[in-house]
């Protein structure tokens, strides 16, 4: 029987590129739920959660050799898989106005508080450039200039679709300062 | 206008402490809200998704193609050359082997060729060409309020023909979207000829 | 006698020749047909409803007394030539998603595939008719029947059918006809460029049209109306066998007022630019009330 010891960062680097099945798995574990949890809230569908891990993890594989370590490896693909989700929404090319069905996604007489899975689905109901933005700075913790260096928008496009989700946020949950 | 009452009354400071208090309140409200953000669940990804990357990778980084030397390398560009104009020249000659679409049904359907979409020929026409340069070149001419509404009319119905066109192929059969398409050149030509009477 | 029979058999040859080319050229293109089937069914339970999204879609739903959604999505690609038909098949992409018990179904076309087919989608739905649905469709045919709860549609560049349909009807359409038969219920309907035709109307009727025709056929022994049209560069007509027994505030800008003789409306107004007429006997069969900008009302025995 194979003793699976933990392997750190570097290590883990190495046998990728070695090619190394075990490594790969084991990379590939490590980041798989907070990767496909961030693009289920970018892209708002498992379906669409499932094509972007694959493509995402299938470029990080590849583009192993050329990280060169300047960030860690969870944030750099993290960034991969945020460009890989945010490419995904554009190349849906949504013509269709989801503004108008945004509010009737979440029931506001099913819920009295404010629980965890309420707040869920009113982000995952708000629309496509909102929810990416807000997702990534009041979730994943980035700022405006990461966000916008990610998405390839203007700082100032970064700033005004967190202010529309934040209220759009607040018209649907109310009571709570967001 | 000034408020004299307001300008002669006294003002007043609040205390300190309501400022501390409403600090308080939002860094509470604050904290409250990211504890709540951070109980969001997660969620983890079938095991198919691992099994198409698996694929994916191994398929492009086997470490026996990594041992072929350049020489058996070009030998081996050169074969799969040859080997791939053999099967294109096969394939266009019996293009009805579709063995990549396997779960696709086949059908055939003959239309008369007087019903073909001319896609080239829902482009804007001349007329309407000609009087956008008549409003360009004469600005006066088209600056009552009557041609500005028949001019803005035009425009959307035009976008919309065009809206409409890029969905078209010449293959079309639908016979809703053509009659669609038959209106809206109607119209078209009904406002340019209103547009032409208003503008001689 | 050898020679001439050689000379007429070649003679026919020749002819048969010309005719297949003749047949060939007379304008006939055979299209071949691609097509895939891809079938959903999901639960149906109180709280459940229908996000349907379509593009280049025909989608056509109706009832059934079982308690499931069935979602049938065939797609279609035609090209003269079976490789394209193929490959722009699989540039007409679909999604179908569950949150809670509300089932999101979409197809869409990805352009950046570059298909030369035609390609079309139909839908074939089969639902409770409590089920609420949320559709939109562009370049299009909606035909939605029997639906009793709750209906909205947004709909550009397609025919929308209503038929029998009880509840909360919501439709907004550009480019594209409404026709309705049986509505009952919350009835609103806002049409730009396209005409709105309805058959047995009764309940609450409110209808916006912007550059179209407007055609209303009450329904005999119906229960009353209440009909507010408002429109613009429009043509409002409202066929009824008995059009006296209905209350009517009518108000025409810059358009006409055509009513049979036994309607005496009171004019309030009567001039070019604007005219405001009322007739108001007991009411009996409804009220209607239409505002029209650059068009005329039309009030006529059907």
């Amino acid at each position: 029987m194979i003793a699976h010891t933990y392997m750190t960062e570097s290590e883990l680097i190495q046998r990728c590129l070695a090619a190394d099945p075990i490594a790969q798995r084991t990379l590939y574990d490590r980041y798989k739920k907070a990767m496909y949890t961030l693009a289920y809230r970018i892209t708002g569908s498992f379906e669409d959660a499932n094509d972007v891990l694959q493509d995402a993890f299938v470029k990080v594989f590849r583009s192993l050799p050329s990280f060169r370590g300047e960030a860690t490896l969870g944030a750099w693909i993290k960034t991969i898989v945020i460009r890989t989700a945010y490419g995904q929404l554009r190349k849906r090319k949504m013509h269709f106005d989801e503004l108008d069905r945004a509010q009737a996604h979440v029931s506001t007489t099913e819920h009295n508080s404010l629980d965890a899975e309420y707040i869920e689905q009113a982000i995952l109901a708000l629309p496509e450039g909102y929810r990416t933005v807000f997702v990534l700075i009041e979730i994943e913790g980035y700022g405006h200039k990461e966000v916008a260096q990610i998405l390839g928008i203007s700082e100032g496009t970064s700033k005004s679709q967190l202010f529309h989700a934040k209220r759009r946020l607040r018209e649907v949950l109310g009571q709570f300062d967001i | 206008m000034t408020n004299k009452w307001k300008d002669r009354l006294p003002q007043y400071m609040p205390p300190e402490h309501i400022w501390e208090r409403i600090r308080q309140q939002l860094a509470q409200s604050d904290s409250l809200w990211r504890t709540q953000l951070e109980q969001l669940p997660e969620y983890a990804p079938p095991e198919s998704v691992w099994r198409g990357i698996a694929q994916r990778i191994n398929s492009s980084t086997s470490p026996e193609t990594k041992r072929i030397r350049p020489f058996y390398r070009g030998i081996a560009a050169a074969i799969a050359l040859w080997c791939i104009a053999s099967v294109a020249l096969l394939w266009h000659n019996s293009h009805d082997r579709l063995d990549s679409y396997p779960d696709i049904s086949w059908s055939t359907q003959t239309i008369s060729e007087d019903l073909l979409v001319d896609t080239q020929a829902l482009s804007d026409s001349e007329a309407l060409k000609l009087i956008w340069q008549l409003c360009q070149d004469y600005p006066f001419l088209c600056n009552t309020e009557e041609v500005q509404s028949l001019k803005t009319q035009l425009q959307e119905v035009a976008a919309a023909k065009r809206q409409l066109s890029a969905q078209l192929t010449p293959w079309e059969t639908d016979p809703e979207l053509l009659h669609l398409l038959t209106k809206i050149e109607r119209e078209e030509a009904h406002l340019i000829r209103q547009m032409v009477a208003v503008l001689q | 006698m050898k020679q001439n029979a050689m000379r007429t058999y070649r003679l026919f040859c020749i002819m048969a020749i010309m005719m297949a080319i003749g047949a060939h050229v007379s304008g006939q293109t055979v299209l071949q047909v691609a097509s895939r089937v891809i079938e959903k069914t999901f639960p149906y339970q109180m709280g459940s409803e229908l996000n349907i999204e379509g593009q280049k879609a025909e989608i056509r739903i109706s009832t059934w007394e079982r308690d499931e959604v069935r979602i049938s999505l065939q797609i279609i690609a035609r090209h003269p030539e079976k490789h394209e038909a193929a490959r722009s098949l699989e540039a007409m992409k679909w999604k179908v998603d569950q949150h809670n018990q509300k089932i999101y179904f979409r197809n869409y076309i990805d352009e950046s595939m570059h298909p030369k087919a035609a390609l079309k989608a139909v839908y074939t739905i089969l639902l409770p008719a409590d089920c609420p649905v949320y559709l939109k469709n562009y370049f299009g045919l909606t035909d939605v029947q029997q639906l009793a709860h709750r209906l909205h549609i947004n709909s550009e560049f397609s025919k929308t059918w209503l038929r029998q349909l009880k509840g909360d009807i919501r439709v907004i359409s550009s480019y594209g006809d409404v026709e309705g038969d049986g509505l009952s219920g919350n009835v609103f309907i806002q049409a730009t460029r396209g005409d709105i035709t309805l058959h047995h109307i009764t309940g609450q009727l409110d209808l916006v049209s912007q550059y179209g025709i407007v055609k209303l056929f009450t329904s005999p022994h119906g229960p009353p109306l209440s009909l507010n049209i408002t429109a613009e560069k429009s043509d409002v007509y409202f066929f009824d066998a008995q059009p006296s027994l209905y209350g009517y505030r009518l108000t025409a800008h810059y358009g006409n007022i055509t009513a049979p003789a036994d309607l005496r409306f009171n004019y309030i107004e009567n001039t070019r630019s604007l005219k405001r007429a009322v007739f108001n006997p007991n009411k009996e069969m409804g009220t209607i009330s239409i505002k029209i900008t650059l068009g005329d009302i039309v009030i006529r025995n059907p």
